[in-house]
């Protein structure tokens, strides 16, 4: 059986005057010649268009930093011919039923709704300009819209005057939208800003914890240290002292405490008495872990080559760490349920939250807040689930808070993996041969595991892959595997490179085998001045990467001061992300992404004793701070008519980049990351 | 036992029934609704919650309430004195913020570094903008704002 999906437009009048256009689609499911209807719900593009000219654009997708509220806005209003200053956008409910699929990850948002968006904004502008031929007799071909006023002559108007017009008219067949010719664009590949500045600089940004609700009530959870403890019994004499103290229950996790204040809330839980079980594996310890992986190990085939060289790198557990941790304010009614929540996933929040309570989904609100970072994190909704767990038990609105402690370690973790590396070069020294081996550590290694193509031509190449089960919990982080296998790939790579005697960038060149890549890496060698002299101590590393529809490389310079401490001083990055559709918000996530490869590269680790998570707080787990920040330059090369993904695309090559510069500018090799910021 | 402190908040004074070792932040957030400022870690890492303390930053998760009754509070919403602050505007114009959240923070601790030095180097810049953490890695676009609101006068 094969379905196909087919878009349609609905127009409806909006409350306060003016048009609402909305596309919608069918899935339809062709069985033996007859179409069968499957569903059928709106791909995101809800438009407005006020009296006064305003266009509302309704973004179905949360915004975690990533700038879809922004991007995707841009596009409708390319299409439209209407002003970017009279746009404003609202963030959508979940709801999977009227937006459909509503989830943020894997680079998807504007890949996946370009087109629509674009027929949305273009079906606006046609019916505007119908009723506007209509008001003034002429042809509607003979009308056009640039900058929020239709023309036709010498006759000129505000499309806003057309709006209640056009909202009694026939909306176009989405398959006969004729789109605008590319090269006309006018915001589309326009610098823009982020649409919610003024409101964070002001600190009129709504994020998760920022909700509020009469009568509410704050939560923390108690929660076990040992992997996979579970409490068992727990006793709040000391919290009920503790003024503003609710209530303290068992829960799933551990116990949840209940106060009318956060801070109550925490200190109640800091003298309750839990007592818990054994945790799953109390003799569990990153040692432990990395003898395991070692073991899981093969033996290489046999490689050939003039010189053949071999190396293990290892990668530490990530935890996800956004700026605002987990939260979720939860009121539980007997026939409804709001919910606010900075999450990735609004529809899917909606789904869970309705089978939890039993109640259909159409009683369950889910308010999407703008996110503190997600980074993948917000993919999940366990903290969701408590929220909800615990506001049904105490029948008032709980506002839960995992405190940074519960977010560091209670998250699931980018798995740690083991990388065994052989690879040889010919007798001119030309890279020939890579086996690479992982071994993935975590809950669920299969799960975790993708193949993933090598960029470079070689003889031989392939991919050996195992794994250690172990209770640590593991999921996506920003760019999944790519995190380890290009940091790996491109780290060995150099290492041939200095086998056979080549220049890292030469041999890129020679082996690479997409033109677009190899158009970033000629791109990114010129402007970073690769070749040029530098002064002792200072070396470059370079490194590339093609996924999510896009190509980068990125060229770092790595310094080791007098103190034998290793400074990133400059990191150019030329990425080719097809069309970028706000080159501004493109750069911002290809530099906060290197900041990313920055940070775990150096700093940034889990790890395990006893069975237990070690660190509890930001400073433990490490991140980059100011200190740490290069400067970092993004050029943004164009790649074509459609705009390929960017959120994930700067990290992969980021780490490798600076730990081939760091190899530049002291000779020394470092495979077990993080690697600190001190040389030997 | 709770008891009853006056705060100064934003040139307005608030009085309020607290723990007295609540910290500034949960008062700024749960007792007084203003939210910009926000909680990162509770114990002084990340800088998520710094403020303006007479002007001069603190991380408002280590400031018990006991301690600030007479002294002159800023947060973030009471920064603009009928337009934006040069910070602020900074910020805008460099389009740094990426999640936000960590932003407020960020502008705190920018406002007190330039208050003291009006046209600070990249190393008092990382000196003092270190202590606050941005996951989302906006550190070369800070700079380069904090340097540009230096330009605009923010610390005169």
């Amino acid at each position: 059986m094969k379905s196909s999906r087919r878009e349609f437009l609905k127009v409806s009048v909006a409350a306060g005057g003016g048009m609402v256009l909305t596309l919608a689609c069918r899935n339809v499911a062709k069985a033996s010649g007859s179409d069968r209807l499957e569903e059928s719900h709106a791909v995101n593009p809800f438009v407005q268009l006020s009296t006064d000219g305003t266009v509302t654009v309704t973004i179905s997708k949360p915004d975690m930093g990533q700038g879809v509220r922004t991007s995707l806005a841009m596009i409708v209003a390319e299409e439209m011919g209407v002003d970017w200053a009279s746009v404003k956008v609202v963030q959508a409910p979940g709801d999977r039923t009227v937006y459909g699929s509503q989830g943020v990850g894997g680079s998807g948002s504007v890949r996946g709704s370009y087109m629509s968006l674009r027929r949305t904004g273009a079906a606006a502008a046609i019916m505007v300009k119908s009723a506007a031929a209509q008001a003034w007799g002429v042809e509607a071909s003979a009308c056009k819209i640039e900058g929020g006023k239709v023309v036709c002559g010498s006759k000129s108007a505000s499309i806003g005057e057309f709006a209640q017009a056009a909202a009694g008219l026939t909306p176009p067949d989405p398959a006969s939208i004729t789109l605008k010719d590319p090269s006309t664009f006018k915001i589309i590949g326009t610098p823009r800003h982020r649409v919610d500045n003024l409101d964070i600089v002001t600190g009129k940004g709504h994020f998760g914890l920022d909700a509020k609700v009469e009568g509410m009530l704050h939560a923390v959870v108690a929660r076990p240290k040992a992997i996979g403890a579970k409490a068992v019994s727990f006793s709040d004499t000391e919290s009920k002292k503790v003024p503003g103290f609710v209530q303290a229950h068992l829960l799933g996790s551990g116990v949840a405490v209940v106060a009318k204040s956060t801070w109550a809330a925490i200190k109640a839980r800091d003298v309750l008495k839990v007592e818990w079980t054994a945790g799953v594996d109390p003799t569990l310890t990153s040692d432990s872990l990395e003898a395991a992986l070692t073991k899981a190990g093969v033996a290489f085939p046999n490689v050939t080559g003039a010189k053949t060289i071999e190396a293990t790198y290892t990668l530490p557990f990530l935890s996800h760490a956004p700026m605002e941790p987990m939260n979720c304010l939860a009121d539980v009614r007997a026939d409804s349920c709001d919910i606010w929540v900075p999450t990735q996933v609004p529809d899917g929040v909606r789904d869970m939250v309705a089978r939890k309570i039993k109640l259909a989904p159409s009683s369950v609100k889910v308010n999407v807040t703008l996110l503190g970072g997600g980074f993948g994190r917000r993919l999940l909704t366990d903290y969701v689930d408590e929220a909800v767990a615990i506001s049904q038990t105490v029948g008032k609105p709980v506002q839960l808070i995992w405190t940074r402690d519960d977010d560091i370690r209670h998250d699931r973790y980018r798995p740690a993996s083991l990388h065994a590396m052989k690879g040889g070069v010919d007798a001119s020294g030309t890279p020939i041969a890579m086996y690479h081996q992982v071994m993935l550590a975590g809950d669920d290694p299969s799960s975790q595991w993708k193949k993933v193509g090598l960029s470079y031509q070689m003889g031989e190449c392939q991919l050996l892959e195992s794994g250690a089960a172990c209770p640590v919990p593991t999921f996506a982080w920003r760019s999944v595997e790519n995190t380890y296998m290009n940091l790996v790939r491109e780290c060995f790579f150099d290492e041939l490179c200095a086998a056979g005697g080549q220049d890292p960038v030469k041999a890129r060149l020679a082996l690479i085998t997409n033109n677009r890549l190899k158009g970033t890496l000629e791109e990114c060698a010129s402007r970073a001045g690769w070749g040029k002299p530098l002064a002792k101590g200072t070396g470059r590393g370079v490194a590339c990467f093609a996924g999510y529809g896009s190509y980068i490389t990125q060229i770092a310079e790595v310094t080791l001061r007098e103190d034998s401490t290793l400074k990133v001083t400059k990191v150019t990055a030329v990425v080719d992300c097809g069309l970028a559709i706000n080159p501004l918000g493109v750069a911002a996530q290809i530099e906060g992404a290197t900041m990313d490869g920055l940070a775990t590269t150096l700093y940034s680790a889990i790890t395990l004793n006893d069975g237990e998570i070690e660190q509890s707080g930001l400073a433990a787990f490490g991140w980059a701070r100011m200190e740490d920040s290069p400067t970092i330059e993004v050029h943004v090369i164009s790649g074509g008519d459609s705009p390929g993904g960017i959120g994930e695309v700067g990290f992969p090559a980021a780490g490798p980049a600076i730990l081939n510069a760091i190899f530049a500018a002291t000779g020394q090799r470092l495979r077990k990351l993080p690697v600190g910021n001190t040389v030997a | 036992m709770l008891e009853s402190f006056t705060l100064n908040v934003n040139g307005k004074d608030h009085k309020v029934e607290v723990l007295p070792d609540t910290p500034l932040l949960w008062i700024l957030r749960d007792n007084l609704g203003l939210t910009a400022t926000k909680y990162g870690c509770g114990v002084s890492d990340c800088g998520a919650c710094t403020v303006l303390v007479d002007g001069k930053s603190r991380k408002s998760c280590r400031v018990p309430v006991h301690e600030i009754e007479n002294r002159k509070i800023t947060t973030l919403e009471g920064l603009a004195k009928g337009k934006l602050h040069p910070v602020q505007q900074a910020w805008i114009d460099e389009d740094v913020p990426q999640c936000g959240y960590c932003q407020s923070g960020q502008i705190m601790a920018a406002v007190s570094l330039l208050s003291n030095t009006p046209d600070p180097s990249d190393e008092e810049i990382d000196r003092v903008m270190s202590g606050n953490i941005c996951r989302c890695g906006t550190y070369d676009r800070i700079r380069k704002a904090i340097k540009r609101a230096a330009k605009a006068g923010a610390g005169q």
